[in-house]
């Protein structure tokens, strides 16, 4: 009888940790690139870039001041995405070339992309060069791209 | 919410009080019993988009040890409106294990059991998300895709316990509550089952479950000593 009770204990504690969760999405789903500035230069720290345009398929994405990081929605479309980015009266089209996965967040949030970055290619107008740091573009906060101004 | 009422169901069945007398030495059956589990057909009125069957066995081999099984089919089909894809999934289960009958070898209860068991569990299946729709706001882009049919498995433990009792000749009726706990799901980078087959929940590594099952007993009997 006793190995009974402590059979049906332990089973209504699996039921607890067995419960339902919410039916609602809860997670943030968009996946951008994350963007920081640095200088360029033997020593390297946070570089605040004033006046920045960035321009996505001709819809304006940023138009901002005083600015060190920003994030990009890369096209799930397409292996490449453009951007035409202007500081001041100087512009530079910068590209980004990946690979695409769809992948399932949660069966509330359903799936996203999450990109691969390949390169990034500048003319080097405005920007010294670019560095990627982490290659997957998915859903955590980590710094994928670095600017050097 | 569902869950939290059918458990709380299963054990107030778990908590009435059996008439479970015994007494008594006697010729017991002791043959291979197999069943089914008549739960499969009302669980859809609760979760129409899962359905399946189990099949049940048992034999004994000891006056109180009977060696175990399961075997059971589910298939799930989700559609567009309950999430923003459709899916299925189609899989197989099989558990093996021991119960430990708790009551008295004697003769008004010869055929009955009120038991404890536990099982090695192992779940395969195929499963697949189509008409995945992706909308991309800033490149005004909308992407259909589809997963492809993707394959995984599963292993657990399952944690029994339950009632079998003779209603008529060799035919058995019997009630199982389990509490699963999953050891091993295979890793996939696209996406998590929506069920695993005989344990639950994908996205769970604990769950219960309910059989209410009936049973035929092939008849092969022996003599035993009557336990007092």
């Amino acid at each position: 009888m006793k190995n009974i009770i402590v059979l049906v204990a332990i089973l209504i504690l699996l039921a607890f940790s067995a419960c339902e969760e919410t039916n609602q999405c809860t997670r943030e789903t968009e996946i951008t690139a994350h963007i920081n500035f640095k200088t360029a230069g033997s020593k390297v720290r946070d570089s605040i870039v004033d006046n920045l345009t960035v321009i996505g398929r001709d819809t304006p994405y940023y138009n901002v001041n005083n600015i060190k990081s920003i994030d990009l929605a890369l096209s799930q479309a397409s292996d490449t995405s453009e951007f035409r980015f202007a500081i001041g009266e100087q512009s530079d089209t910068i590209s980004f070339y990946s690979k695409r996965e769809q992948y399932m967040i949660s069966y509330e949030c359903g799936f996203a992309t999450r990109f691969f970055l390949d390169t990034v290619i500048t003319r080097e107008i405005i920007i010294d060069s670019v560095k990627i740091i982490k290659s997957i573009v998915d859903i955590s906060d980590e710094t994928n791209i670095i600017f050097y101004f | 919410m569902k869950q939290i009422l059918y458990f709380t169901f299963s054990c107030i069945i778990l908590f009435c009080p059996e008439d479970i007398a015994a007494q008594d030495k006697m010729v017991k059956n002791r043959g291979l019993r197999f069943g089914i589990d008549l739960s499969d057909f009302v669980m859809p009125l609760f979760y129409p988009e899962t359905k399946g069957y189990e099949f049940l066995a048992d034999i004994q081999i000891t006056d109180d040890i009977f060696i175990a099984g399961e075997y059971g089919v589910s298939k799930t089909t989700l559609e567009t409106g309950s999430y923003s894809f459709d899916y299925d999934l189609d899989g197989r289960y099989m558990k093996i294990g021991i119960n430990r009958n708790m009551l008295k070898n004697d003769e008004k209860s010869k055929n009955d059991m009120v038991f404890v068991g536990i099982r090695y569990s192992f779940s395969s299946f195929k499963h697949r998300a189509s008409n995945i729709s992706i909308i991309d706001g800033h490149w005004d882009e909308e992407i259909i895709t589809d997963t492809g049919e993707r394959s995984s498995n599963c292993h657990f433990i399952d944690i029994a316990a339950g009632v079998k009792t003779e209603l008529f000749k060799n035919i058995y009726l019997g009630w199982t509550v389990r509490g699963m706990i999953r050891i091993r799901l295979e890793p996939d980078k696209i996406m998590t089952p929506y069920i695993i087959p005989g344990f639950g929940k994908g996205s769970k590594k604990a769950s219960i479950g309910f059989n209410y099952s009936i049973y035929y007993r092939i008849p092969y009997k022996i003599k035993v000593k009557e336990k007092n």
